[in-house]
């Protein structure tokens, strides 16, 4: 049974439908990667799971279960329990997810207190174990740093630190190394998939770095518009991608064009609240577009693991040789 | 460099620049120094593509402000056209700053959200030429044209643009004055990877149209490889090793260099090489290690790093690195 098991996920901010039908699931120990662009909804979509979207955003699913157990009709109460203990998130800035105010130490024992307790010290020192358990050079020191005395990395590592407090069965990282270098960027990378392992944590991670995925994902959902446009194993989803917009999307990237002229590009921008087709909603920036993609909108096709919301499909001969 | 380069005009040289901030300690401490850029030198030619490379903190930006002409350097000298700007005065240093423009990173903070497009492009040449008001707003309709913006953007607000539009404005604005080299300081890290082409094939057909020269500063290597001529690789404030494209990525000769395109994330299998990630993080230019200021993440260091300080070697090709070890550990 899947750890995390979300059906028709939508979110909704008036009209707007930022999340639209998202349906996936993650399997106990296993890495998902979640790439689409800004305004694809992939943050939102995650957003939603750990039940952070405010008024006046609405969050409707047909299904949303951890664990077997129901995230929708469990009371409110018990759901704030869960979340951070058997669910956690980072987030994409470091500097701005750390409370200035407050020492290192007060931010993770206040997440241990919380959800674990136990005596001052022994927060203390459970606080100190997990500084080092991400790899914080001088640990003790840190721990009554604050947030402004350390780097990018650094807060990174701290909240990670936090996330994994509790021990969580899934980790959500919302672009976890956008704002590090890439030195740093590797580091983090490395930390976060050993902490996987050695704890076999699911991890959801969302990305616009389809090289970051290619590396450290199994499994990858592509966005577009808060759709899902595609979902497929690594590294099949790269070598034959069946959606248009994923073939497009890995084509304009500068690593498939070393040595040409110009790079292949994908005219136009991702529709907004305003300018969304009736059809397709890729349809105007489509280069397989045909008749029926303007009329009609594609459903999510396929066997389960290998879908494409496409009425027609590339297979996967020609999309090779496209995209390379 | 290469024999061909240097039969090529140089339109910006930049001999052993520097620019060190002084910053205070606390109010009875003695003021420390930070180098931010610690004798730099390059040429660049017409028409090419400079990259720099390196991780926050190793002097980018502040190459960008030195080449600008925003702020003068401590220490060396800056010649655009032949013309050397550190010993100008204030007229010849008016004429020069038109020759250099810049593009900066965030499209969304580098336009004045009060100004409509038609303005912000004509402004400057409202201020360094005597253009009248038709001329002006005829030039502004053609760059427009140029970059890919339609007429009716003339009277709009930046907030009515895409990142990628807002890109564009920005790049007509730096053109306007028909620059000889436009500093570009990280132009598409902050758009989507689709967006993104769309920008960087706009500043390529730009080039070839207007043989302007770019110093592209950038931390991502799969961009620079695409774009750039010739690449620079910066830590700390100095060069580490500088090299035409082909052989950079070839035949990386720093360890810093290696690290660098080790790091970063790659799609298919075969190009990802070994992971090595380097240990710790890049040191405070208020107190920079000994000798070599790599030599606390290098994986090749040895006790005269921490004592020693590399200067840049010709390796005969072309390639110039500043590594005691290379010829070892190539």
């Amino acid at each position: 049974m899947a750890l995390l098991e979300v059906k028709d996920l939508g979110v909704t901010f008036g009209a707007f439908r930022a999340v639209d039908n998202v349906s996936l699931h993650v399997d106990a120990g296993e890495v998902l990667g979640i790439v689409g662009e800004s305004g694809s909804g992939k943050s939102v979509t995650a957003l939603a799971l750990m039940g952070l979207i405010d008024e006046p955003g609405q969050v409707n699913a047909q299904r949303l279960a951890f664990d077997g157990r129901d995230l929708l009709t469990m009371p409110l109460k018990q759901r704030r329990q869960m979340l951070g203990r058997d669910i956690a998130m980072i987030f994409q800035d470091p500097m701005a997810s750390l409370n200035p105010c407050f020492t290192v130490a007060y931010q993770l024992i206040e997440t241990l207190r919380i959800h674990e307790g136990g005596s001052k010290r022994a927060l203390r020192a459970r606080a100190l174990e997990l500084l080092r358990a991400v790899e914080i050079p001088d640990a003790e020191r840190r721990l009554d740093a604050f947030p402004h005395q350390l780097s990018g990395g650094m807060s990174q590592r701290v909240m990670v630190a936090m996330a994994i407090a509790c021990n969580p069965r899934l980790l959500i990282a919302d672009e976890p190394t956008t704002a590090l270098d890439v030195t740093i960027q590797a580091q983090m990378l490395a930390l976060l998939l050993k902490l996987q392992r050695e704890r076999g944590m699911a991890l959801v991670l969302i990305t616009h770095d389809l090289g970051v995925v290619a590396e450290v994902a199994q499994r990858v959902l592509v966005m577009y518009a808060g759709q899902v446009v595609e979902t497929a194993h690594v590294p099949a989803i790269f070598e034959a991608p069946r959606h248009p917009y994923t073939e497009a999307l890995l084509s304009a990237l500068p690593e498939h064009n070393i040595g040409q002229r110009r790079l292949s590009s994908m005219a136009g921008v991702v529709p907004g609240a305003f300018d969304r087709p009736k059809g397709c909603l890729l349809a105007p920036r489509c280069r397989y577009v045909q008749d029926r993609c303007h009329r009609e909108r594609p459903p999510l096709d396929g066997d389960v693991g290998a879908q494409a919301r496409c009425f027609f499909p590339l297979v996967p001969a020609d999309a090779a040789v496209s995209a390379r | 460099m290469s024999e061909l380069m240097d039969n090529a005009r140089s339109v910006l040289e930049a001999q052993d620049l520097a620019k060190h901030y002084p910053v205070s300690q606390g109010l009875f401490k003695p003021k420390a120094l930070a180098r931010a850029l610690d004798g730099v030198s390059f040429t660049l030619q017409a028409g090419r593509t400079l990259a720099v490379v390196g991780e926050s903190g190793c002097g980018k930006s502040t190459l960008a402000r030195a080449l600008t002409m925003v702020e003068l350097p401590t220490r060396g000298n800056l010649l655009l056209d032949g013309a050397d700007v550190t010993n100008a005065d204030a007229a010849e240093r008016k004429r020069l700053r038109q020759r250099v423009q810049m593009v900066f990173q965030n499209p969304y903070a580098s336009l004045n959200p009060r100004k409509k497009i038609g303005q912000v492009l004509e402004e400057p040449l409202a201020i360094n030429t005597t253009l009248s008001p038709f001329e002006r707003n005829e030039r502004s309709r053609a760059m427009m044209a140029r970059v890919g913006l339609r007429p009716e953007h003339h009277a709009r607000y930046p907030h009515m643009f895409s990142g990628g539009q807002r890109q564009r404005i920005a790049i007509a604005r730096a053109l306007m004055l028909s620059p000889a080299i436009v500093v570009a300081d990280e132009p598409v890290s902050a758009l989507d990877v689709s967006i993104q082409a769309q920008v960087l094939n706009l500043l390529m057909d730009l080039q070839d149209e207007t043989r302007v020269a770019y110093v592209f500063i950038s931390h991502n290597l799969a961009v620079v490889e695409l774009i750039a001529d010739d690449v620079i690789v910066m830590y700390l404030g100095k060069i580490v090793e500088s090299a035409p494209k082909k052989l950079l990525f070839a035949a990386p000769r720093h360890p810093y260099t290696r690290a660098l395109l080790a790091s970063t994330p790659r799609i298919a299998a075969g190009a990802r090489q070994q992971r090595q990630v380097l240990a710790g993080e890049l040191p405070s230019p208020l107190n920079p290690p000994s000798g070599c200021a790599f030599h606390k993440r290098c994986p090749h260091a040895q006790e005269r790093c921490a004592v020693e300080v590399p200067v840049l070697e010709d390796t005969g090709n072309g390639q110039r690195v500043a590594c005691l070890r290379w010829r070892e550990i190539s």
